[in-house]
């Protein structure tokens, strides 16, 4: 029995890097942060590592300009992690960048999740090849092995992890009461009533058309999927429980967005590490290196 | 044998490396709350049986030394995110992962607010502050929008205190009107009006029957001063 991207291929790794960095350059291409400096400076909160940003350069960073700049640094930053001679330093800068990111939106409210698996992913891949090269550094005399499986497996770790995070304190602090009928209903219409983004429709707003046993069968079903988050590392060594955890989970977060607005986008994207793809990218690089010796 | 007491060993040191970090970070103290406590043993013993998978132990057996410290640190940092409790604001990017995580075993009555702005030509039109503002996406700005326009309109607060939080969210408003008109110039809004929303799950259709009661009304300019 092999973990899963265990002996995964440096191609595969490249393709992940690509995947991520791109994911992350999509969104903040597409994302008019500087927009937030037409919002009150107050509004915003500094989270976490933010505070480590001094109150002077925090309100200077709080205009049009600034947050105009910062994008622009992000997006060629992201551009360049996605490959070449540059990666590396391209890759650690575009990290501090999209956590000064996330620090910034998340500084407004609440400090949700959506984002986080993603840009661990980033973290990891960032980092690792700066640890192989102390490692390198550390043991000089040592036979070089190509692990590009180590952040692909670790990526894969830390994204079940989130979830079984989640799982297990849900089962552990709020077992019962948080399966009850009712606490779901309330979730549900406390959601659905919110402006959205997204979409117009909301599936929630009828949810007190359901009879009390429907309620009943969505508190059920959340029992289920929180069982299942609780599990979530077993898809690192167990074929038949991913393909199980992705027939459930990937549902589940399509009713969350539809019911109460909350769309975990990053986590869909991000299931596709849940398949072992290292075959299918070998064979494409195979087939590639083919047609050049041709 | 050696080698699994060996791996199990440094699992637990990892937990504990974890669990130490958010007791000295956390000024809450929440690792050692009943709660906290069952909840990190948990991870004790969740970590413990992983390690005990042959395919776990034998992947982490066979890593280079830099890069099975690289993987406990990653492990190790979400942990200690979890442990650190309830507030996430502290620790960003770690955090603790809870979702859906309240109870309430009767359904209540809640309030819900919504933004309608006045046109220019007489024209009411509903303002979606979410699609004015998307890097905040819907639960960061209706959760931060609704705690101003709470505080702007709770009227048991004291005088100057009440002052001070109407005053914010006249601002708050003012500044959503400005970048509504000026990503909508057709559309240009003169006012923008709080309306609470008043559900009641109680009633047999509620949501026909949902109360609107327009709380606040506050002028709109068409840019920045």
């Amino acid at each position: 029995m092999k973990l899963l991207h265990e002996g995964a291929s440096a191609a595969s790794l490249r393709v992940v890097r690509f995947g991520v960095f791109g994911l992350w350059l999509a969104k903040i291409a597409d994302d008019p942060t500087q927009r937030l400096a037409e919002l009150p400076a107050w509004f915003f909160e500094r989270v976490g590592v933010m505070s480590l940003i001094p109150a002077g350069a925090w309100r200077a960073l709080h205009s049009v300009a600034a947050l105009t700049g910062v994008r622009i640094v992000t997006v060629v930053c992201l551009l360049l992690s996605l490959g070449g001679r540059w990666r590396t330093p391209a890759a650690l800068a575009s990290c501090l960048l999209i956590t000064f990111h996330e620090g910034l939106v998340r500084g407004v409210g609440h400090v949700n999740h959506n984002e986080l698996p993603l840009l661990y992913a980033a973290y990891i891949l960032a980092l690792f090849p700066v640890v192989e090269a102390l490692g390198r550094r550390a043991s000089p005399d040592a036979r070089p092995v190509d692990r590009s499986d180590v952040p692909l497996v670790l990526i894969v770790a830390v994204f079940t992890f989130t979830y079984a995070l989640t799982g297990v304190s849900r089962l552990v602090l709020w077992t019962p009461g948080a399966f009850h009928p009712n606490t779901v209903t309330t979730w549900i219409l406390l959601n659905a009533y919110q402006p959205t983004a997204y979409y117009t429709w909301q599936l929630g707003r009828h949810v007190m058309e359901l009879p009390y046993w429907g309620r009943g069968v969505l508190a059920g079903g959340l029992l289920l999927v929180t069982v299942f988050e609780a599990l979530a590392p077993c898809c690192l060594f167990s074929r038949r429980f991913r393909r199980v955890f992705l027939l459930v989970m990937a549902p589940t977060h399509v009713l969350v967005a539809l019911s109460m607005n909350i769309l975990f986008w990053e986590n869909l994207a991000m299931f596709l590490l849940l398949l072992d793809f290292d075959p299918v990218v070998c064979s494409i690089q195979a087939r590639i290196e083919r047609r050049r010796v041709r | 044998m050696a080698r699994d007491w060996s791996q199990l060993m440094r699992i637990t040191l990892l937990w504990f490396s974890a669990y130490l970090a958010a007791l000295l970070f956390d000024r809450d103290l929440w690792v050692v709350s009943p709660y906290g406590l069952a909840e990190s043993l948990c991870w004790l013993l969740i970590l413990s049986l992983l390690v005990s998978v042959p395919a776990v132990r034998a992947f982490v057996g066979g890593l280079p030394r830099a890069q099975r410290a690289f993987c406990a640190v990653a492990i190790g940092a979400l942990l200690f995110g979890q442990f650190t409790g309830i507030r996430p604001k502290r620790t960003f990017p770690l955090v603790p992962w809870r979702m859906f995580g309240s109870v309430d075993r009767t359904l209540q009555p809640f309030t819900f607010f919504e933004l309608v702005g006045d046109g220019q030509d007489g024209r009411s039109r509903a303002v979606n502050p979410v699609k004015l503002f998307p890097s905040l996406k819907n639960f960061r700005m209706t959760v931060g929008l609704n705690g101003i326009i709470e505080r702007g309109l709770d009227e048991g607060a004291a005088r100057e205190q009440r002052q001070a939080d109407e005053q914010r969210l006249r601002e708050m408003l003012a500044a959503i009107g400005r970048v509504y008109n000026e990503r909508h110039p057709d559309e240009a809004l003169r006012s923008l009006g709080v309306i609470r929303c008043h559900f009641d799950p109680a009633l047999h259709h509620p949501e026909t029957q949902i109360s609107r009661q327009r709380a606040l009304t506050v002028d709109v300019v068409a840019s920045a001063p």
